[in-house]
């Protein structure tokens, strides 16, 4: 066994339980809707072709061609992709690793470069599983969860299936690990005064960003650049030069973290 | 011989408590010393900052020649703390299996005579392992590692005296085989004397005695009898405590006494016996505290 295994391993053992749990939760959520729209008869392509009928019948009646039926959004019922509710694993991970790691693996005589090192690389590896996962969940989410159930997947919500299924992947890929290298800085150095700054600033920064119109449009402007963009190299550009920031702030923390 | 720690004036402080005070200490290789303190006398504080866990305000520590910079974690060296932070789903073997990625010297077959020898079941979880038994998985890892400089904090913490011995003797017998540097921290004098050679007495975060312990048992001695006699007697001697009952009174005087020093206390009526290690350690740091 090799010191970045014994990181997995410590790693996995500190995750086990949060992890375990959101499968379990995933799996009640599943068979919950499931179960509830098999015994409402719900089938959402059915309910969308009898709409369309309906509406192509008044339209005959009335001789209006502009017709059209609109549901309120609160009567529909629409659940999150489960493969995007693994994604609650991205704060876990970057709160509980370094919170729960740390200490064992300098308790074990690791030292604080390799330690970092490895945990960047558990991020890395998270970020491009969680991505894989979705972007294989995706087709089928489409395909088969669809015709029982509505869903919606950040992959549609971010319009990032218009860069096809390798861009997805590797645009959700490298803004989950803009996810947790911000937590993970966020909790690698909490008993810094510096990291206290760092929180009121992020904590201080929506609420004021939003409510002082000039400030708003570039607030808007930076999660349209960060989630929304057009361009795939752009946003590979934004989100990992973001990380790097972040990544090279908690090593600042690391390297002064004390046992 | 060379140095396989060196301490020189190291300081920290939290808040304004000063858990270790201009501190300095030197190990050589192949020995092993004893570092003895009460509760709070600063003996935890001075092996986190030796073994990088935290860092010393002033000073300079050197580990096996390295100068230890801030952030640097010291290589070879073992450092087995009073409380483990193994993960506690953890199964002792696969603690083992993992502290054996972190020592190039570990001995595998060694760790396995071990887990018989301290009587561990290495399927059971670190969680349901009692203080004593994380002790013992601790104190295996120290053994196995054969790191050049092993450190044990406070090794025999719940351990039933049985189980004390089995480890001392453990310990003296690898090292007969295995030669290297190792430092036990510990508040029981009595049970480390026949183990180490030296020891470090730690009071208020300083080193208020460094001496071989076969030097101590020859210095440290109980003089008692009437209180005149024994006031002529203890002029000019070290005296690290006295007490007095009406005319007759003792003192525990610290120093060589000679064959007329003997003479002369038998002349006078006055009794001198050796102290056990234990109640001279108890008296040391009293007088310490009185000094202050």
């Amino acid at each position: 066994m090799n010191k970045m295994k014994v990181q997995l391993q410590v790693s996995w053992l500190r995750m086990k339980l949060a992890i375990w749990i959101l499968v379990a939760a995933i799996a009640v959520s599943v068979i919950a809707n499931f179960t509830i729209n098999m015994a409402l008869g719900n089938d959402p392509q059915q309910d969308a072709q009898d709409v369309a009928a309906a509406v192509g019948e008044l339209r005959e009646l009335t001789g209006n061609n502009d017709l059209s039926i609109e549901v309120p959004s609160e009567m529909e019922n629409v659940n999150v992709s489960s493969a995007n509710m693994l994604l609650v694993l991205l704060p876990l991970l970057a709160i509980i690793l370094p919170l729960k790691t740390f200490r064992p693996m300098m308790n074990f005589g690791d030292s604080r470069r390799r330690y970092f090192a490895g945990l960047l690389g558990v991020y890395a590896v998270s970020a491009v599983l969680l991505a894989l996962v979705n972007s294989l969940w995706w087709p089928f989410e489409q395909n088969v969860i669809r015709t029982h159930s509505q869903t919606y997947n950040l992959i549609e919500v971010f319009g990032w299936e218009q860069f096809g299924f390798i861009g997805a992947f590797v645009y959700q890929t490298v803004f989950y690990f803009f996810v947790l290298a911000l937590f993970n800085l966020l909790f690698s150095g909490l008993k810094s005064p510096i990291s206290w700054v760092i929180w009121t600033v992020l904590i201080a920064a929506i609420p004021i960003g939003t409510s002082i119109a000039s400030l708003r449009v570039h607030v808007a402007d930076f999660f349209l650049a960060l989630l929304f963009n057009d361009s795939l190299v752009s946003a590979i550009g934004l989100n990992l030069g973001l990380s790097l920031v972040f990544v090279a702030g908690a090593w600042l923390f690391t390297r002064r973290r004390t046992f | 011989m060379s140095s396989v720690l060196q301490v020189k004036h190291a300081n920290k402080s939290y808040g304004r408590t000063d858990a270790v005070d201009s501190l300095s200490l030197e190990l050589e290789e192949l020995k092993i010393y004893g570092l003895l303190g009460r509760n709070g006398a600063g003996k935890t504080t001075l092996l986190n900052m030796v073994t990088g866990g935290v860092f010393p305000d002033g000073g300079e520590i050197a580990v096996h020649g390295t100068l230890l910079k801030k952030g640097d974690v010291p290589a070879q060296i073992c450092y087995i703390r009073e409380k483990n932070f193994y993960p506690g789903n953890a199964r002792v073997r696969d603690v083992l299996q993992m502290a054996a990625a972190f020592h190039p010297d570990w001995d595998a077959k060694f760790a396995s005579k071990l887990l018989g020898t301290f009587k561990l079941n290495p399927r059971k979880k670190m969680r349901q392992l009692s203080r004593g038994m994380e002790s013992m998985v601790g104190n295996l890892i120290g053994l196995a590692s054969r790191s050049p400089l092993t450190i044990f904090d406070e090794p025999v913490l719940g351990l039933d005296v049985l189980m004390r011995e089995r480890f001392y003797r453990t310990l003296l017998e690898d090292y007969a085989e295995h030669p290297r540097t190792v430092l036990l921290s510990t508040h029981l004098i009595d049970e480390i004397a026949t183990v180490v050679e030296k020891v470090f007495i730690m009071e208020s975060g300083s080193i208020l005695m460094e001496e071989e312990v076969e030097q101590i048992r020859e210095r440290a001695h109980l003089v008692s009898g009437l209180g005149a006699a024994l006031d002529t007697f203890v002029q000019g001697k070290r005296v690290i405590h006295g007490e007095r009952y009406g005319n007759a009174g003792m003192a525990i005087v610290y120093g060589k006494l000679t064959k007329e020093d003997h003479k002369a206390a038998e002349s006078q009526g006055l009794a001198v016996e050796g102290v056990p290690l234990q109640k001279f350690f108890a008296y040391l740091i009293e007088e310490g505290q009185t000094d202050e």
